[in-house]
């Protein structure tokens, strides 16, 4: 913050600002929350500099590949200097920045669109099943991993124990294949791993992109229990490998807090177990869980490449994956930014939470 | 607060349990009516604009949306399969005219052809879609040259419904090229509707739509997902010529989930499925495995200028060390042939009898390789795209049987993107790379590999007298001058050895068993309209 008294035309800005940052100052939160958006913004603008130039040095020349097999040199030249590729290094990346100042992210190479408008599209398909497999994970580790640490050292113990290891070691690619052959392919339960909805059937009216949502939105019943047909397995499959380290994380964090004093003294004066439980010892066990869940709720978006790719599921996931086959540069770079935007937008809401949570912990 | 928490558990999974349990069945369809078909692609498609390069799931797309002057005549071979065949019959073009020297093509337009939009299709479209090929944005003006066109002057409208090309010289080709599907009609007032200054051929438009001149409209496009193919119904052939109401086209990227869709029936057509699955694919009662032999050509290229392949003993050593028959085996589990010649098996002129490095006498190779003063081998890398499984097994089997004869070969796989920039370059001394000459013609498919200043000639391979063959037999249209030029041709091509001619695989589409008309033209894209369901 710098104050410039000499100019006399702008003499009360940099006391407006002064009063502003004092207000600021005088609300922790507030305070807090400003800073974490500045260093948010701050990482932001490395990932920039990182998702472009790292994307600049991927082997291969984007203009090569478009230029397809019956190409020349003539050719490959009119689209390096179409696609900009041909100046320099450093007037791409200044050209990229305005843009993206502008909220443009450049146009895939491939389809001639702008890449905001197709990651927009793709978006809810990778976002819906990331969160119905983050409930999932929830509803799974949760009860799992109290239970463990309940009856820590017991058969239960040992049991959820070997399904976290089994989780944890499991493949993923595998797993999703397992899981059709066995649910669709063998028992009929599971419909066709074709997208978010059978052939045929109309998608809701757009409000939020999520299906499931739309369809009950728009009072369509058929269509719901269409869509969440289509989710229940992929969400699952995720569920299933994700809930792992899930559920060892919740059962060392109970296991921790059951330790301490206060759950003796209010076992001692006879407060019920269950309560004990599942108020007490949760609400403490849960700053190490909802840590967790960060990283989880991002490996769920980003990572669910593979499941989207077995079930057919076009999200940003499978977007990426062609993309990179081809080296459509602004359509990686779009997806890198994405991702790391929600990702840090995440764990500033985490970090605002832990507060919420947990009394002891100062924002300052 | 507990209890809601605890009660909305169990309602989500009551509502799970209510989704599972209710299957939603596609409308049975009514007895007389057409079906519609239901196809598991491997790919998306990127785009359709109709003149530049795109994926092969898009050359389908566009095979289906527009349609050209002339096109093959399809025959059933004995599986039912539908197979172009050299000769070719009028498409939009009633009939056609040549003059005696083979050197003009009068074109008579049908006066009811018309777009998807109503407007007739007339000889200025096409002659508006010859001077967006040979002056506009995509690569056709490297297809123009073989009908010995090199200006858009000699594309003339006669009338509305009358068009006449002029060639150069007479051209073997000239109906193989005016026939591709990539010189199908663009309405010139929509494109002229679309252009801008910045975009005068509206590319952008084209991109991802079109006015269709072919079979079918595209009424649904979800990127990514779906692409609903219904009948153009101003199509000239009439809505009794298609044999499916609608053609679904699903992108389902993994091979195995594609396999499962089509055992379960699901869908009715799956393409890309592994060569290692098929045998146990084809146990299914229901499905039908169509391995239908292709001229894609697959070669092991060896660079003329670069040492040690710029010994044309080295070549040959390697021609015949390598062990043709285990890679078709166990690479292609069977499904494919071997060339004999930088002809492929299958095209016209193809002979074998000039190739004699197949006897597995090893010694004759190490003797070669000592007379080029390589007696003690060498060690060389071997560059493969990593996403082709095909080409990278293929090169261990390369390994191994170069191994018996003192060369080490390292493998060096790369992404695809990188593998064509190498390529490119006309640096990379030795690669696995495979070539499909859509005109199906041995001359079309010399001239891009073998001639000197051609760019996909790779292995810098360059002899002048094989380009005067070339060029005497791309500019007649005498059958028998053609054989003899083609003979020639291979015999010093094959002597020369610049690639080892590795295997042409099968074109491999698995469908249900009730599936009909399984068309194939010479680009190898589908052409939707053929096929039907039987019941």
């Amino acid at each position: 913050m710098t104050t410039t008294p000499d100019t006399g035309a702008m003499d009360n800005s940099p006391s407006l600002w002064l009063t502003f940052w004092e207000i600021i100052r005088s609300y922790p939160l507030l305070h807090y929350l400003f800073r974490r958006l500045g260093l948010a913004l701050l990482t932001l603008v490395g990932i920039v500099v990182v998702a472009f130039f790292l994307t600049s040095v991927l082997p291969g020349n984007p203009a090569v590949v478009r230029a397809g097999p019956l190409a020349n040199e003539e050719r490959i030249q009119k689209y390096e200097k179409e696609m900009g590729l041909d100046r320099p290094l450093a007037v791409q990346f200044g050209d990229y920045v305005i843009h993206l100042g502008q909220g443009n992210l450049g146009e895939s190479w491939t389809s001639r669109r702008p890449v905001q408008d197709e990651l927009k599209e793709r978006l809810p398909a990778t976002a819906e099943l990331g969160i119905a497999a983050f409930v999932a994970t929830l509803a799974i580790s949760l009860p799992l991993g109290i239970l463990a640490a309940v009856y820590s050292g017991t058969a239960i113990d040992w049991a959820i124990r070997l399904f976290a290891t089994f989780g944890a070691s499991v493949a993923l690619f595998w797993l999703a294949l397992i899981c059709i052959h066995l649910f669709y392919y063998k028992w009929h339960i599971a419909p066709p791993p074709l997208d978010r909805l059978t052939i045929g059937i109309d998608e809701p009216p757009n409000v939020t992109g999520f299906f499931t949502i739309d369809s009950l939105l728009a009072g369509d019943i058929d269509t719901f229990r269409d869509a969440l047909n289509h989710l229940w397995l992929p969400a699952l499959t995720l569920a299933f490998v994700v809930s792992a380290p899930m559920t060892k994380m919740i059962r060392a964090a109970m296991l921790d807090v059951l330790d301490k004093d206060f759950i003796r003294t209010a076992r001692a004066v006879g407060v019920p177990f269950r309560q004990i439980i599942l108020v007490d010892a949760l609400r403490n066990a849960f700053i190490p869980v909802l840590t967790t869940s960060g990283i989880v709720f991002g490996y769920l978006v980003a990572g669910n490449v593979i499941v989207e790719r077995v079930f057919s599921w076009a999200g940003i996931g499978q977007y990426v994956w062609q993309a990179l086959d081809v080296n459509n540069l602004n359509a990686v770079r779009g997806f890198i930014l994405l991702i790391a935007t929600v990702y840090i937008l995440l764990n500033l809401v985490i970090d605002l939470l832990y507060s919420l949570i947990d009394p002891r912990i100062r924002l300052n | 607060m507990k209890k809601r928490s605890v009660f909305s558990c169990v309602l989500l999974f009551v509502v799970l349990l209510f989704g599972i349990s209710s299957q939603l069945a596609v409308p049975a369809q009514a007895q007389n009516e057409k079906p519609p078909i239901i196809i598991a692609y491997d790919g998306d498609i990127d785009h359709i604009e109709p003149m530049q390069f795109r994926s092969v799931a898009a050359y389908d797309a566009t095979a289906n949306l527009y349609e050209p002057l002339i096109t093959q005549v399809v025959v059933p071979n004995e599986n039912g399969e539908l197979v172009g065949q050299a000769e070719f019959e009028g498409a939009i073009a009633e009939s056609w005219d040549v003059s005696e020297d083979g050197t003009t093509f009068t074109f008579h337009l049908r006066p009811d052809a018309k777009f998807a939009d109503g407007t007739p299709i007339t000889a200025n479209d096409y002659k508006y879609t010859f001077d967006r090929a040979i002056t506009g944005p995509g690569y056709l003006a490297l297809l123009t040259p073989f009908m010995a066109i090199d200006s858009a002057d000699q594309v003339q409208v006669v009338d509305d419904y009358t068009l006449q090309i002029t060639t150069n010289r007479p051209a073997a080709l000239t109906e193989t090229i005016v026939g591709f599907q990539v010189f199908g009609a663009i309405s010139q007032a929509t494109a002229e509707a679309n252009a801008t200054a910045d975009d005068p051929w509206a590319e952008q438009y084209f991109h991802q739509n079109s006015n269709s001149s072919g079979p079918y409209v595209i009424t649904e496009w979800n990127q990514g997902v779906e692409y609903v193919f219904e009948p153009n119904p101003n199509y000239w052939r009439g809505l009794d010529f298609f044999q499916n109401s609608a053609t679904i086209f699903r992108v389902v990227p993994e091979a195995s989930t594609r396999e499962q869709l089509l055992r379960t029936g699901d869908v009715d057509v799956a393409l890309g499925i592994p060569f290692s699955s098929l045998d146990a694919l084809a146990q299914d009662s229901n499905i039908t495995i169509h391995a239908i032999p292709t001229t894609r050509i697959y070669h092991l290229g060896m660079n003329n200028t670069i040492a040690p392949f710029d010994d044309a003993r080295v070549r040959q050593a390697v021609s015949m060390a390598v062990p043709y028959d285990a890679i078709i085996e166990n690479v292609l589990a069977g499904y494919g042939q071997q060339p004999k010649s930088p002809v492929s098996v299958g095209m016209e002129g193809y002979t074998d009898e000039y190739w004699n490095y197949g006897d597995g006498d090893l010694d004759a190779a190490r003797a070669l390789l000592d007379e080029a003063g390589y007696g003690d081998g060498f060690e060389i890398d071997l560059t493969v795209p990593q996403e082709d499984q095909g080409r990278v097994d293929a090169a261990t089997w390369i390994q191994a049987g170069l191994a018996e004869i003192g060369i080490t070969v390292n493998i060096n796989a790369v992404p695809t993107a990188q593998f064509s920039e190498l390529l490119y370059s006309h640096e990379l001394p030795f690669f696995i790379e495979q070539w499909y000459s859509w005109g199906n013609d041995p001359f079309y498919q010399l001239t891009f590999n073998f001639k000197c200043d051609s760019f996909p000639n790779y292995v810098n391979y360059c002899n002048p007298e094989v380009d005067a063959l070339i060029d005497a037999g791309t500019f007649s249209r005498d059958p028998q001058e053609r054989a003899d030029l083609i003979r020639r041709a291979q015999q010093i091509i094959v002597e020369d050895a610049p690639w080892a001619f590795l295997y042409q695989p099968d074109l491999v589409i698995a469908t249900r068993s009730n599936v009909t008309g399984l068309a194939l033209f010479n680009d190898l894209t589908l052409r939707y309209a053929y096929l039907g369901k039987t019941e």
